[in-house]
């Protein structure tokens, strides 16, 4: 197992190259070259001439050839520096330390969301197979999965916000939250939460209860359960006890797996909801074509999910003793 | 099996799938809407004979009429035909901004008033082009990569399978708008930034199919006849293998429609006044706390589209799977 982890590990150092380089590829890719690009997305940078521009490329490194940039910004990234942002001239790193919080909660709590909802879900479903119950929950489950997540924000705001008045439309606090008690704090920061989770989360239920149905559907032919209802267990102590233990390893691998449609989805929801975090960030950069935050935060967002395969894969292995790496 | 009965009961099997057709039909009459909109939705006349001319507007419009009337002309015209819904979707109209729906405007009017429907029926075009090139695309980058990897194995499938492990790092909607955010905004390229992003999936598909099929008695026949790799790979591997590959870019076009309204959404993707879903939702999201129908209907439109590729998607699976032999339960 641990020469197992050791190659997982060293595997994602290419891995970590490629990234960069394709990050750095696409920066590259565009007509013309960031530092013009970011000035005609500035209004100030609409009045400066030519020769500024040129200065501005100069300062930025940006006249040097191409592997040399590479090398330069492949050095700083090593050392965890992302550069400074174009538009406030804060470090890149220091930006994305602020937002990473806000984004890791709301996708920490969506995860968990998923798997309460999902997991009885799917099971239920498996112990019921074919039954009414079980195609009822398939089809909502499938009607859930077609709705687009930007429509169910709109309709989520007009109902629960401009109708009803329930929960706010945006923001992770009220205004006056600094003066609050923590007990009215708390329960404010949980209403701003809850429209954004609400759109998270749906996505995923359908995905991770049905692979906890197909998988215990699998386990539930293999040869011990038949084993175990031959010994007289009880049906309850076969399903919870020996099928859902073994039906849940895959699943282990589905946490990582779910990291990156979270962080993606995060620039849709959080731009919607005004929630200030990485998503919310990366489309402030992109409106003004702040090509040092783009650029960090695409590397950052994939190297987190990088970390987060990594580990499901480790943990996969810890759980399942069967994995050899080939 | 000869190839042609296979198709034909794979095709029978879809026909019984009540749902699976549900979403075909709605699909063929989302391309024939796409396809006639500037007969469905236009201020010009379909058809009008005007000073003894006959004239098709919403075809062509001749060089002396371009700055034409067209509300007189149907006036003064001896018999004209007008299209159902006679607003063009990019005809401004101050006068109608932000109507709720009317028996004149069904679906209501945006911010510069214009018909909400119009500019939906118009919009269809867009989303059902960007599913089927965005798909196209990387069902080409796709479907070669992962044969090249599953066929030839060894240093050349390590090198692919890297890079397809290098791409799917990123989270899909930071890779597409960052290369969005760096090139002049259009709908083609959407579509091509769509189609090389989302490959991956579809050359781990192929690459699978391949390895399993590459050691099958078959193929060993055909390369002890000698026959090329290339004539192997693409007439002897292929065909077998493509089945479960066009069930992922059936899921794909509908995930391709969603990409591309949230783009638009954005503001990164199809460009003013061009008529498209995500900017109708866009609007709604301007103007969220007075316009209800700005959001409904568009929204409404992508969830119908996205859940009819996905059943059938989900009716081709059922149809091409020989272990199922019931109704669609393998969902």
């Amino acid at each position: 197992m641990w020469s197992y982890i050791l190659r997982r590990v060293l595997l994602a150092i290419p891995t970590f190259i490629g990234i960069s380089l394709i990050t750095f590829f696409i920066m590259h890719l565009a007509p013309g070259d960031p530092a013009t690009m970011a000035l005609q997305g500035d209004s100030i940078g609409k009045g400066m001439s030519a020769a500024n521009i040129e200065q501005m490329k100069e300062t930025l490194g940006l006249n040097d050839a191409l592997p040399v940039q590479y090398f330069r910004w492949m050095k700083r990234l090593v050392c965890l520096d992302l550069g400074e942002s174009l538009k406030d001239h804060r470090k890149v790193t220091e930006k994305i330390w602020e937002a990473l919080p806000n984004t890791l909660l709301l996708n920490l709590l969506a995860l968990i969301v998923v798997y309460i909802v999902s997991l009885p879900l799917g099971v239920f479903s498996a112990e019921k197979q074919n039954t009414f119950f079980d195609k009822s929950i398939t089809t909502a489950l499938f009607i859930l999965y077609a709705i687009p997540v930007i429509w169910l924000a709109l309709l989520l705001i007009m109902l629960f916000y401009v109708k009803l008045n329930w929960f706010p439309a945006s923001g992770i606090q009220s205004l006056d939250s600094e003066y609050m008690r923590w007990w009215p704090w708390l329960f404010d920061r949980l209403k701003h939460m809850i429209l954004p989770l609400v759109c998270f989360s749906y996505a995923g239920f359908a995905v991770i209860s049905r692979y906890v149905r197909s998988s215990m559907l699998e386990v539930i032919r293999q040869d011990y359960i038949r084993t175990a209802r031959a010994k007289g267990l009880s049906e309850h102590k076969v399903i919870y006890k020996h099928a859902l233990s073994n039906a849940l390893i895959p699943i282990v691998t589905l946490l990582g797996l779910e990291l990156p449609g979270l962080l993606g989805g995060s620039v849709i929801i959080e731009q919607i909801f005004s929630w200030p975090g990485l998503g919310w960030l990366f489309f402030d950069a992109l409106n003004s074509r702040d090509y040092t935050v783009i650029m960090g935060l695409t590397v950052f967002t994939s190297i987190l999910v990088l970390l987060s395969t990594l580990l499901s894969d480790i943990l996969y292995a810890v759980v399942d003793p069967r994995i050899h790496y080939e | 099996m000869n190839k042609k009965s296979y198709r034909h009961f794979i095709f029978r099997k879809i026909l019984h799938n009540r749902l699976a057709l549900t979403g075909g039909i709605f699909i063929i009459i989302l391309s024939l809407i796409a396809f006639f909109a500037s007969l469905i939705a236009n201020d010009k006349p379909i058809l009008v004979i005007y000073q003894n001319r006959l004239l098709l507007p919403c075809i062509y419009v001749p060089q002396d009429l371009k700055q034409a009337d067209w509300l007189n002309i149907i006036n003064k015209s001896d018999f004209s035909i007008s299209p159902p819904i006679p607003y063009s979707p990019i005809g401004v109209n101050l006068n109608e901004c932000l109507l709720a729906p009317s028996p004149s405007h069904w679906l209501g009017t945006d911010e510069n008033g214009r018909d909400v429907l119009a500019r939906m029926i118009h919009g269809s075009r867009i989303s059902l082009q960007v599913g089927i090139i965005a798909v196209g695309i990387s069902l080409i980058v796709g479907v070669y990569l992962g044969a090249m990897a599953g066929y030839y194995g060894g240093w050349l499938d390590s090198l692919i399978s890297r890079f397809i492990e290098i791409m799917m790092c990123f989270p899909f909607f930071f890779l597409v708008l960052a290369v969005m955010a760096f090139l002049e905004p259009g709908i083609y390229k959407i579509m091509i930034v769509i189609g090389l992003t989302s490959w991956t999936g579809i050359a781990r598909l192929t690459r699978g199919e391949f390895i399993k099929i590459r050691n099958e008695e078959y193929i060993l026949a055909a390369r002890c006849l000698g026959l090329s790799n290339s004539k192997i790979i693409f007439r002897h591997i292929l065909p077998n293998a493509i089945a479960p590959v066009l069930v992922s870019a059936t899921f794909g076009i509908a995930s391709a429609v969603l990409v591309e309204s949230s783009l638009t959404f954005l503001g990164f993707g199809v460009q003013i006044p061009t008529a498209s879903w995500g900017e109708i939702l866009s609007q709604g999201h301007k103007y969220l706390t007075i316009a209800w129908w700005l959001p409904l209907f568009p929204g409404l439109a992508i969830f119908l589209t996205v859940l009819a590729y996905n059943l059938l998607g989900e009716g081709l699976r059922d149809a091409l799977d020989p272990r199922l032999t019931g109704s669609g339960d393998s969902w």
